[in-house]
């Protein structure tokens, strides 16, 4: 059966509404968007199409031929749709999980997070390298129960079609029963957020009961408002470098790391996960964070000195 | 994907990022980001683990700082685009020329970044156990 790939007609759409959503920023709050951020975020959706036309066809020729061990026939009924999207979407969930416990998937998917802003444009900020990540591992169970390989990349288009909308700050809050089964854009913001509350959390694509089954929900507090980007922002809007930063990072760091053991922990383990425990990661981000509000300790009131000259005055010179 | 989806996806990239910049995205008002000291200080204790302020001292171009943390730490702050961007240096990094404090990173992408209109003097009073600056 030849099924059309819905993201392609949904891409008009798409630019549509990221112009629409520039006009609400306009008027609401400029820094919603920065220029180069989107020229970045739209460059690296189209090379990620780009690169799925190059390795898609090896994807579904496996995709084929793991069918053709399948346990049961699954027909083409309406309904059959209907199952392959929600297994899909759980399978998506555990994807998506793994891509951000193990830092070989990481790789990849670190470039969807690596904007600073939250905006429409962020959700076609899409990865070039999934195919080396093995992405479509996850997809392979699917294909073995017999769902034929047309049927679930039609429902995997949908389900990515469906995460484009969840990618905005002008929608606050959905009405409390879609917020308790689906994906929405609060949800979505605390996945984008470093916050230390936030970190590792909702995972979901389309449906949020993975993430309330699976203990990975966190809801988004007012009183906690979403820091967007990752752990060691890039500080750079350089196309290549969003792309395969990550990579040259696991390259140093498998070179240089003493022993078999470490270098191949460089690969598989969490991001910030290193041999002698100088760096952080999401675990440790998290347990310095609740110590602090054990302490009962604030961040940062205190006045600080300024460079002003009124400052430089006031305060008497004081040498080492 | 088709030559032409290919070519109509690069002229609506370019469509939006023309767009961005005709509506003037990314800037409020005035060039600068880091207005107050301590914008400088939240931003490194927010990005930096255990990260513990005990100054700041922001350029007078209002594009970069340096915060001071306890036991030696020491952050740079610098502007990127409409956000700010953090790094954790060591004092070393940090030096005197005539526009201001220039640390090296030591990330080439990041860039080195200059707290200009400050010197040593203002970084010592800033943190008065250090003795390499
Ligand atoms: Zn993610
Ligand atoms: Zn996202």
């Amino acid at each position: 059966m030849e099924l059309p790939d819905p993201v392609t007609y949904a891409i008009p759409a798409f630019v549509l509404l990221v112009a629409a959503e520039m006009l609400v920023a306009w008027a609401k709050d400029r820094r919603r968007y920065e220029p180069k951020d989107t020229l970045t975020s739209l460059a690296l959706g189209t090379g990620s199409t780009v690169a799925g036309v190059i390795t898609g066809g090896a994807v579904f020729a496996l995709a084929m031929w793991v069918w053709q061990f399948r346990l049961f026939n699954i027909g083409w009924q309406w309904w059959w749709f209907v199952v392959a999207f929600v297994l899909d979407d759980f399978a998506y969930y555990l994807f998506h999980r793994s891509a951000h416990r193990v830092r070989w998937f990481w790789a990849s998917h670190v470039i969807h997070h690596s904007s600073q802003h939250y905006n429409l444009s962020t959700a076609l900020r899409q990865t070039w390298t999934g195919f080396i990540s093995l992405a479509f591992l996850f997809r392979l169970p699917l294909f073995l129960i017999g769902f034929p390989p047309a049927m679930i990349f039609f429902v995997a288009g949908v389900n990515l079609i469906y995460q484009f909308w969840i990618h905005t700050e002008v929608i606050g809050r959905m009405p409390r029963w879609f917020e308790a089964v689906m994906n929405t854009p609060s949800h979505h913001r605390v996945h984008h957020a470093t916050n230390a509350r936030y970190l590792d959390r909702n995972y979901a694509g389309v449906f949020i009961v993975w993430d309330k089954l699976l203990g990975t929900f966190e809801p988004e507090r007012d009183d906690d408002a979403p820091r967007y980007g990752i752990v060691k922002n890039l500080g750079s809007f350089n196309l290549i470098w969003a792309a395969v930063h990550e990579w040259v990072g696991i390259a140093r760091d498998v070179w240089t790391a003493p022993g078999i053991a470490n270098k191949i922990n460089y690969m598989i383990r969490e991001p910030g996960w290193s041999h002698d425990g100088s760096r952080d990661t999401s675990a440790t981000i998290r347990a310095r964070w609740q110590q602090r509000l054990e302490l009962g300790e604030h961040a940062w009131k205190k006045p600080t000195s300024s460079s002003s000259e009124a400052d430089r005055e006031a305060a008497p010179p004081r040498a080492a | 994907m088709t030559w032409l989806q290919l070519a109509g996806s690069l002229a609506a990239i370019l469509i939006l990022a023309g767009l961005a910049w005709l509506l003037k995205l990314g800037r409020a008002g005035h060039e600068g980001t880091i207005d107050e000291p301590d914008q400088a200080a939240e931003a490194a204790e927010q990005s930096l683990a255990g990260f513990r302020t005990i100054g700041a001292l922001v350029g007078d171009d209002r594009a970069a700082a340096l915060v001071a943390g306890e036991h030696g730490r020491v952050a740079v702050i610098k502007r990127h685009g409409a956000r700010l961007a953090v790094r954790e240096v060591r004092w070393e990094q940090v030096r005197a020329t005539h526009e201001g404090m220039l640390v090296e990173t030591g990330d080439r992408r990041f860039g080195a970044v200059t707290v200009t209109g400050i010197n040593v003097l203002d970084v010592r009073r800033l943190a008065p156990s250090l003795t390499s600056v």
